[in-house]
């Protein structure tokens, strides 16, 4: 069990990079049917890591805007994303120990993982509105990218039904940080 | 000779008259308390009603009660969500941790929201 939760977590900062560069390619071509394209098939090992990883994304991002921003509906929509993927990220960790699968990461990672680094980067270097903007434009960009890999590529790859009733059943938190996101959008 | 045919008729119509008899004490009866309950003004017990709290949606979203009555609130999803009101943004229930319940006594209709998911919308609709 302490192998497989070591494992996870060595591998989740590769995967963050992972997932991150499909929200960018997302976020570049204007689609979302290219990711599914692109991407070799997944293994139920490979689902695990980018749910881990998904979830370890949002995590990152939301304490670099809970460090930097100042404004309260930013702040708050920051805390939820560390609070909900958190408990996310439990219940999926929770999950692939008990199926005994060791997440692994697919080509992306080594590729384009720099982009990623990259976001995050820029966003230590951004206060004010341009740090919310920037933010809040990034987390509507991750979600969508998000609940296009699971719906596209994640669910219909998912072997195990434990696995792809637990994909399902995390939709609708994607979804509604969505909503969420792009409700402050509007207002920034 | 009398004696018999009173004996007779009474044996042959006895549990008849028994039973109009009966009927028409139960209706006195039945009318009796209607009247009482109307003329007091007494309204239906409560109700109690839930809203069961998954995939970040209110089950059911629209519930159509009656003043006085009762609604609770149990939240299913693993994260935790709270009941606030949509007009104000204002907190009615402190923040639900997966599995605990909130309670509230409704006296007018309402439109609520999850003030920790603002997409997520209910309405309680007093009759």
């Amino acid at each position: 069990m302490n192998t497989i939760s070591a494992s996870l977590k060595k591998q989740t900062r590769h995967v963050i990079f992972s997932l991150s560069t499909v929200v960018l390619l997302v976020g570049c071509s204007g689609t979302t049917a290219d990711t599914s394209k692109k991407s070799a098939p997944l293994s139920d090992a490979n689902i695990a890591a980018i749910v881990v990883g998904a979830n370890n994304i949002d995590i990152s991002a939301a304490d670099i805007a809970l460090q930097r921003s100042k404004n309260d509906e930013v702040r708050k929509f920051a805390l939820r994303m560390k609070t909900d993927h958190k408990a996310v990220l439990d219940s999926a960790v929770k999950l692939v120990t008990r199926l005994g699968v060791t997440p692994v990461n697919n080509n992306l990672v080594a590729t384009l993982s720099k982009q990623s680094q990259e976001h995050e980067a820029k966003l230590r270097t951004l206060s004010g509105r341009a740090f919310d903007k920037s933010y809040i434009d990034h987390e509507v960009v991750y979600h969508k990218a998000v609940i296009s890999v699971i719906e596209e590529q994640l669910i219909p790859s998912a072997k195990n039904k434990e696995l792809k009733d637990t994909l399902i059943s995390v939709l609708p938190a994607f979804k509604a940080h969505l909503k969420h996101s792009e409700m402050i959008q509007s207002q920034i | 000779m009398n004696t018999v045919k009173q004996n007779t008729l009474k044996n042959r119509y006895g549990p008849k008259i028994k039973f109009l008899i009966s009927v028409v004490l139960g209706t006195i009866l039945a009318l009796i308390v209607g009247l009482a309950t109307s003329s007091s003004g007494a309204l239906p017990a409560p109700k109690h009603h839930q809203i069961i709290i998954s995939g970040f949606e209110f089950s059911p979203k629209e519930l159509m009660v009656s003043a006085g009555d009762r609604v609770t609130w149990i939240n299913k999803d693993i994260v935790p969500h709270n009941i606030a009101l949509n007009s104000m943004q204002k907190a009615l229930s402190p923040d639900l941790a997966s599995g605990e319940k909130f309670s509230f006594i409704v006296d007018n209709s309402l439109s609520y929201i999850c003030g920790l998911h603002p997409s997520m919308q209910g309405k309680l609709i007093v009759k």
